[in-house]
């Protein structure tokens, strides 16, 4: 029988027996070799060995042989299993070699005239031969039915005690599994047949009678350090790391509900923070350990199979096209199709990534096929039914008729007429019970040379607002095979296909505001409209309005990849791999020409001049990425003196992406419904487009040295050279190490029971982020268009002119990393857990910086600016049942982060300027008024203005019921300069994490999970709550801040009077945003095998899952959650405000089936 | 089996060859896409002409507000309606702010937006000097281009001077730094003195005058005739009133043939066609179409006219022997409405009224080369000449004045003495030039400065708080500044 193992289960099998031999040499040596003290002179015959090797009993016989007089009887079924042993370069004696070989194998030797004789051994205790044996066979699967490659099993004559690392058996025989899960091996009466696999639990039996065949299922292992995880260009098992790196499986990313990976992070990574919304295939901003961006995304880079991807390009081009209508670049990957996410934190880690990952990076990798497996066809489908988590609640409209009239009475204006409708106008714009169908259908297998993964998917889902849809496609394949012993090709194509139907409805809070004594229609069957006119339109009901503008954004993405690995020679292996990930977005928004926004469209983009009538507009997008990489890695795996360890990676790699986004507007369509195409407008307006793109040249390389399990080093280097850097500085260089020291391998820990792991390691290193836009320093030109604006045409000429001034010296943005971790792992590995500190300051931040006018320019990008972020990190987690029936895994996570603005250096974060940026503060911080009170009196205000140097306390305290805030620096007076303090951050909470936990009872397995924010202010942005009354649209308003406002007979409001200039960001608008969040929660059930059976199903599966199930917290507003997300809005620096114009977020539940063939 | 992985390796092997040649490019030779290598966009007759709409976009987009300073520190714009931007305020108190954040710093903006102008044609002037002539039609072709940017700098450094530098006063250190190469660094320069500003300037405007096309139907371009007039209006406001007549004078005597005065006043400014970019008296005017419009914040949001200063050119009238002469009949009243954020200029396009999509900036118009004359006529002589009465009259002739020697909105007499003069040429040319660039500000200066400052004719007397001659001129931005290393001088009374 002959097989090929990966890399790291040959490392692993060796490793186990290693462990075994040594277990059993010194048993031997204490126990059988005492009882054997005879040592025979000729058997003391030095034998000289050359260098360190594993050798067969065979070649010891060999060796002997050549070396001496000595010859060999012996049965060649005796040692036809006999485990390889390693030998060590120098002298050792003849017997001594040959106990070795034998012990192993249960046999024993007489020595008689240069004549070894080979036999069986007594037993130990019982001093009888031992037995004879007889083959037996089997199979070795995982609970699903998967065949386990290569499981070590091994035949012994006394009953294991533990886990296998813990054994102090005689092992008398052993094998492996091939790539079927098949063994073969021969037995004896009366003994133990153990079975052990990497991310397995150890299962032994008796052998009893002479079956000759066996099935063996092995449970999944809750020890964790077995997991092999990839860290980029490579992998390496979890107790080998040195850096902050956590890994996500299937299993849990199936627990969220969700067209993207990123959501399925919520709380389950310590220091990882993720915010969304419930709108259908947004991105969700994922920031690890802090902001450490002012101007970008503060995103880390994807990397999904090999190929990394920024999911917001910077383009030089500030009309910004690009962070407009655009798809989730996540969207090229299905979640389904995902076998698992690791995150890297650290430097250590993440550095293999260079100048790309100071944000951290997610590597995505999918499923794929094992070789040896039958086929399977996998088939599942699930029912989702979705509902707004939170909604608001407005005034009634009896109460909003009271509000009216009564503040018609404030203002002096007539009572308006009310009508005699009560429209609920969010339950009208909402789609109730929005349902989401997803069926997925895969198979999987493969020969022993080849194997392939196929699957397709198909999603139809609504949104919460009617006439919201969103429509997926996906189909991926992969295969790999090996060609020969040597060569192993694969390749990879992934195809989606998204069709995101939208109109404007995307919050609650806007669309629920509408005056609700009006019904959605009027007698003759027309929408009705709110009586006011603005800019020449209607004010029609949401429903009218935005619920029927058309938005369509219909995105595809092929992603594949291609990739050969030859090994040169034993463990030196070259790989190969080509990458290609390109993605077209269609976008199509029409606005009917009885829309607001079209009038004021048309009025700005001077399609009409004042007084005109709107006309419909149609904008189009297409948006273009194209990314290829090719990438080429030396990898070398050796052992050495039997301690040493090392896995070292080195590789090239060429990586070229383009954004591209071309849009063109349509005016004048003879109607608002069907001839809306372009081919039907009478005027194209603004053609336009942006562009961003980027090349890297990388170096890199990681050397893992590992000695005796005790001592792990991590040595990583990557150089990059971009066109996004300076010509003084187009390379950038990023070093970090990882050091870590395995205390529980240590002597004085080895054999203590409590201990199974305790591992402290230390990592430090730079990282770079480089999503700057290219060739910032080279002076260019180039053509300036805009909305109605058009600043370089001059005189017929569509000219260009030069586009600010080129700075020589740009380059990437640094980030230094120190993290300082422990891990641990006790109680026979029921508990385990991790405590890590890490510090992160980044330094050389790109700001627009003053240059002198002189230059023709006010600003340039040059790298000024300072962040910093610290932390602790803790993880813990462990087995808080287990049992054969019952078992409850339960991890707890917690982060506490800190963010600092450290300088600015005169530097701006945008031509509008640092709005949240602030030196000294955390990123987000907004600033407002310090509120004292509120003026119950005019003689109050008087008596204030009186004593303003001004003559005027504050521009917004006007009249009896207006806040009064604090004059902190004691002019007399309100001023913004003086006056104003930080009122929330929004971005960074006192601490945030999640508990998770995983349950199985039998058939059932059960899991849920929390995610919780404590400590996080956000500012309630008074905008539109009762700022201004306006008494021709009649808005409606929310009864918690109608009720809470001032009045005569309410001195002790909250908030100030209706109608006040109070209502901006103040103290009194700070609310806190901490929450805890039932994220999922879900059950599944697996029918029995004995159905199972009779239907010819391998597994079925039936669970229901539920997510965003609960929500507690003490906030203002509906949902502290409440965040402005898009594609281009991950940045999060505008966190800190919630206006309620975010998407809601989405409570769902999901009934599902998954049939295994 | 075997066959399908010999396919695929194949394949493999096929794919990555044919692309890693192309996957392999050398990050230094990857190129800019959609934009042009400054260094090598300024090729040929074409390019240069485009580069050449970009130089004056720049002149019409970035210095919009500062086309403000001006109507502010005279008292020509409403204080109630220009709170939104701090600095305007500022202007209209004779104390202009030195703002110290970036992004809402028109101080800062507004010379950087000039010296943009400028480096734009500076970057024209060194790439088409290097262009072969053969690459353009014309010899002449290659000079007039030439002509135009060099045009571009001379009024850009002109119009810094005249916000930023002591220009009344050719002795005076504080001129502005001159740029005459295009831009690669952040560096800046110390200032220039206002004799070294004025002379780089008279030498670039004789660039243009020598090289500069001929007056044609399109006046948004510097042309010759364009160059001599701003050359004159250098001149009067260096006090070189002999070479300002004369070089004024030599305008006016040719008139006639491709320019003139415009035969009314208001079609000079009637938005709704695109005559008035075609109109004689028009030497040189910054245009606006709908879909490239100026800029809408020089009046439009920014501000709207201080209804006073309005009346007080309307309705005021000059006593000249027995005559009591109106400065205006309906210039002011026809050019002006009462509007929703002030008293609308209509000598701009309102977006709020239909059908206009035409707008000119009016750098350079007939009228006040007139006026010019009229003033630096009478200066170098000091006595009133026919000439010069006939260059003021003239141009309110055109707008209506009658010669009855009765009261009203008559024509100037020949008694009129040489103080009364003077005041009403820059009474004229208040009425005349209103709400276009400002003139009447610098003309305050002027005569202020003619006399010495402090004493005889005094700003303040016509804008009560212009008392600090240091304040007649804007301060350099603490951010230019600072950014600038301290490496220019701040202007008196700003440190």
């Amino acid at each position: 029988m002959k097989f090929k193992l990966t890399n790291v289960f040959v490392y692993d099998k060796r490793r186990l027996l290693k462990v075994m031999m040594k277990t059993f040499i010194f048993l031997f040596c204490t126990t059988v070799f005492s009882l054997n003290p005879k040592v025979g002179f000729s058997q003391s015959a030095e034998i000289k060995i050359y260098e360190d090797k594993i050798i067969s009993v065979e070649e010891i016989f060999e060796l002997i042989k050549s070396q001496t007089e000595y010859n060999f009887v012996f049965r060649p079924e005796h040692i036809q299993n006999a485990p390889e042993i390693y030998v060590k370069k120098g002298d050792i004696k003849a017997y001594v070699l040959l106990k070795k070989g034998l012990d192993m194998i249960g046999c024993t030797y007489d020595f008689t005239d240069n004549t070894v004789i080979v036999k069986r051994k007594l037993h130990p205790i019982l001093k009888i031969p031992i037995q004879d044996t007889f083959p037996i066979e089997g199979t070795v699967q995982d609970k699903n039915g998967n065949p386990i490659p290569g499981a070590t099993v091994f035949v012994t004559s006394e009953e294991p005690a533990q886990g296998i690392d813990q054994a102090r058996d005689f092992i008398t025989r052993g094998t492996s599994t091939d790539f079927d899960g098949r063994f073969k091996i021969d037995a004896s009466l009366n003994y133990y047949l153990g079975v052990s696999a990497i991310g397995h639990k150890f299962n032994y039996q008796k052998i009893t009678s002479n079956k000759a065949t066996y099935s063996i299922v092995l449970e999944e292992s809750e020890d964790r350090l077995e997991e092999v995880v990839v860290v980029g260009y490579g992998s390496t098992r979890k107790k080998d790391l040195t850096g902050s790196v956590t890994t996500i499986d299937a299993k849990e990313v199936e627990q969220i509900k969700t067209q993207t990976v990123e959501r399925a992070l919520y709380g389950k990574v310590p220091g990882v923070m993720v915010t969304g919304t419930g709108q259908p295939g947004t991105t969700a901003s994922v920031i690890i350990r802090g902001l450490s961006q002012i101007n970008g995304d503060n995103q880390p880079l994807y990397v999904i199979d090999g190929i990394p991807m920024n999911i917001n390009p910077n383009s030089r081009d500030s009309n910004g096209l690009l962070q407009g209508s655009r798809s989730n670049p996540l969207l090229s990957i299905n979640p389904t199709d995902i076998e698992n996410v690791t995150v890297l934190k650290d430097a250590s880690a993440a550095g293999i990534y260079g100048s790309r990952a100071a944000n951290g990076v997610i590597i995505i990798t999918t499923k794929r096929g094992r070789k040896g497996a039958k086929p399977r066809v996998t088939f599942s489908v699930n029912t989702t039914i979705q509902n707004p988590q939170t909604k608001y609640e407005f005034l009634s409209a009896d109460e909003y008729k009271e509000f009216y009239t009564e503040q018609a009475g404030i203002y002096g204006v007539p009572v308006p007429t009310f009508g005699t409708a009560d429209t609920d106008w969010q339950e009208e714009i909402q789609n109730e019970n929005a349902l989401w169908n997803d069926y997925n259908l895969s198979l999987s297998g493969g020969s022993d040379k080849i194997n392939y993964y196929v699957s397709a998917n198909v999603q139809n889902q609504e949104a919460v607002f009617i006439n919201n849809k969103f429509k997926r496609y996906s189909f991926a394949a992969n295969m790999d095979a090996d060609v020969t012993d040597k060569l192993t090709v694969g390749m990879a194509i992934n195809y989606n296909n998204s069709i995101d139907q939208s109109n404007d409805l995307s919050s609650f809070r806007y669309a629920g505001a509408f005056r609700p004594d009006i019904p959605v229609f009027d007698e003759a069957g027309e929408y009705t409209d709110s009586g006011y006119v603005i800019f020449g339109n209607p004010d029609i009901n949401p429903v009218g309005q935005d619920g029927r503008v058309r938005n369509n954004l219909e995105s595809k993405a092929i992603r594949t990849n291609v990739y050969a690995e030859f090994e040169i020679i034993k463990n030196l292996k070259f790989r190969t791999q080509f990458g290609s990930n390109q993605t077209n977005d269609d976008v199509n928004n029409f606005l009917p020409s009885f829309t607001i926004q079209a009038a004021l469209d048309g009025l700005n983009g001077n399609l009409f001049a004042s007084g005109g009538t709107p006309v419909g507009i149609l904008s189009t997008q297409f948006n273009k990425t194209k990314n290829i990489i090719f990438t080429n890695t030396l990898s070398y795996l050796t052992k050495f003196k039997e301690d040493h360890t090392l896995n070292a990676v080195a590789g090239i790699s060429w990586d070229k992406t383009e954004n591209e986004a071309v849009g063109a507007n349509y005016a004048g369509f003879p109607d608002d419904f069907v001839l809306i195409n372009p081919a039907s407008s009478s005027q194209v307006f603004n053609g336009n487009s942006d562009f961003a793109q980027k090349a890297l040249n990388s170096v890199f390389g990681r050397i893992n040295y590992n000695y005796d399990d005790k001592y792990l080093l991590t040595l990583t280097g990557r150089a990059d050279r971009s066109t996004q850097f300076g010509e003084d500085n187009r390379t950038g260089f990023f070093p970090s190490f990882g050091l870590a020291w395995n205390m529980h391998n240590e002597n004085f820990l080895k054999d203590n029971a409590l201990i199974n792991q305790l591992k402290l390691r230390v990592s430090a290193g730079r990282t770079g982020n480089d999503n700057l836009p290219a060739f910032l320093f080279r002076p260019v030109m180039a053509v300036e268009s805009g909305f109605g604006d058009n600043p370089t045409q001059y005189n017929g000429l569509n000219g260009f002119r030069l586009q600010g001034v080129s700075n020589q010296e740009i380059r990437w943005e640094q980030t230094d990393q120190l993290d300082i971790g422990l891990e641990f792992s006790l109680f026979n590995n029921r508990v385990n857990g991790e405590i890590v500190w890490f510090d992160k300051s980044t330094s050389d931040l790109i700001l627009l910086t003053p240059i002198s006018a002189q230059t023709g320019f006010s600003s340039f990008y040059s790298n000024i600016a300072d962040v910093s972020n610290s932390g602790w990190e803790i993880l813990l987690g462990g087995d808080i049942i287990r049992n054969e029936n019952f078992s409850w895994n339960s991890s707890f996570n917690i982060s506490f982060i800190d963010s600092n603005v450290d300088a600015l250096k005169g530097g701006q974060a945008s031509a509008f300027g640092n709005f949240g940026v602030t030196e000294g503060y955390p990123l987000g911080t907004v600033f407002g008024r310090d509120i004292i009170g509120t003026a119950n009196t005019q003689a109050e205000i008087d008596a204030l203005n009186a004593g303003a140097p001004d003559g005027q306390y504050d521009t917004s305290l006007l009249a009896p019921g207006d806040f009064i805030a604090r004059d902190i620096d004691g002019d007399g007076q309100y001023t913004a300069e003086g006056d104003q303090i930080p009122l929330a951050d929004g971005n960074i909470p006192d601490y945030f994490g999640g508990w998770n936990n995983n349950l199985s009872y039998k058939n059932f397995d059960l899991s849920f999970n929390f995610q919780y924010v404590q400590g996080l202010d956000k500012v309630r942005n008074g905008d539109e709550f009762l700022r201004s009354i306006n008494f021709q649209r009649m808005q409606n308003y929310i009864r918690h801040d109608v009720v809470n406002a001032w009045s005569p007979d309410n001195l002790d409001a909250k908030y100030p009077r209706p109608g006040s200039n109070s209502w901006s960001s103040n103290s009194r608008f700070v609310s806190d945003a901490s929450y805890i969040s039932l994220r999922s929660a879900a059950i599944g059930y697996n029918i029995p095998s004995s159905i199972l059976d009779k239907f010819n199903l391998s597994n079925a599966k039936l669970s229901l899952t539920g997510n965003n199930l609960l929500l507690i917290h003490n906030y203002d507003g509906p949902n502290p959650e409440s965040v402005l997300r898009g594609v281009s809005n991950t940045s999060s620096q505008s966190s800190a405000s919630d206006g309620g114009w975010g998407y809601p977020n989405v409570t769902s539940f999901t009934l599902g089936l998954t049939v295994t063939f | 089996m075997k066959k399908i992985t010999t396919y695929i390796s194949i394949i493999s092997v096929v794919l990555i060859g044919l692309t890693s040649c192309e996957l392999t490019t050398p990050i230094d030779e990857i190129e800019l896409a959609y934009q042009l290598d400054a260094e090598t966009a300024i090729n040929d007759e074409a390019s240069a002409r485009l580069a050449l709409a970009g130089a004056y976009s720049s002149l019409k987009e970035e210095p919009s507000f500062m086309l403000l300073v001006p109507e502010a520190l005279s008292g020509a714009v409403s204080p109630g309606t220009s709170f939104y931007r701090l600095e305007i305020p500022s202007w209209i108190a004779n104390q202009p702010l030195n703002l110290e954040e970036a992004g809402d710093n028109l101080t800062y903006d507004g010379m950087a937006a000039l010296y943009r102008a400028i480096n734009d044609a500076n970057w024209l002037i060194e790439k088409v000097a290097d262009i072969d002539d053969a690459n353009f039609t014309s010899a002449s072709a290659k000079n007039e281009i030439l002509a135009e940017a060099y045009g571009i700098r001379a009024l850009s450094h002109f119009y810094l001077l005249r916000y930023y530098g002591q220009w009344y006063d050719t002795s005076s250190e504080y001129g502005i730094t001159l740029r005459l190469e295009p831009i690669r660094s952040g560096e800046a320069f110390p200032r220039n003195t206002v004799a070294e500003t004025y002379t780089q300037i008279h030498s670039d405007l004789d660039f243009v005058i020598a090289n500069g096309a001929d007056i044609t139907g399109n006046r948004g371009g510097l042309n010759s005739l364009a160059g001599s007039a701003l050359k004159a209006k250098v001149y009067l406001y260096q006090g070189d009133y002999t070479m300002a007549a004369s070089t004024a004078k030599a305008i006016v005597d040719d008139a006639g043939g491709s320019y003139g005065l415009s035969p009314t006043f208001l079609e000079l400014f009637d938005n709704t066609t695109d005559a008035m970019f075609y109109n004689s008296e028009i030497l040189f005017g910054l245009r606006g179409v709908l879909q490239a419009p100026v800029p809408n914040t020089r009046w439009g949001f920014a501000v709207g006219y201080n209804d006073a200063y309005v009346a007080s050119l309307s309705t005021g009238t000059m006593t000249v022997g027995a005559q009591t002469i109106n400065y205006d009949s309906n210039r002011m009243s026809s050019t002006t409405s009462p509007g929703f954020f002030g008293t609308n200029n209509l000598k701009y396009t309102n977006i709020f009224s239909s059908g206009e999509e035409f707008d000119l900036i009016y750098h350079s118009r007939l009228a006040e080369v007139y006026l010019i004359y009229a003033e630096a006529a009478a200066r170098s002589t000091g006595a009133v000449s026919s000439d010069a009465l006939a260059a003021l009259n003239a141009v309110r002739i055109r707008s209506g004045a009658t010669t009855t020697g009765g009261d009203g909105f008559e024509t100037y007499p020949a008694t009129i003495s040489y103080d009364a003069f003077l005041e009403a040429v820059r009474i004229e040319k208040s009425v005349e030039l209103a709400g276009e660039l400002g003139e009447q500000w610098f003309d305050l200066v002027r005569y202020d400065w003619a006399d010495g400052f402090g004493s005889g004719f005094q700003v303040s007397d016509y804008k009560s708080s212009a008392t600090d001659p240091n304040k007649f001129i804007l301060p350099y931005s603490l951010l230019t500044l600072e950014a600038g290393g301290r490496i220019e001088i701040q202007n008196p009374s700003y440190e």
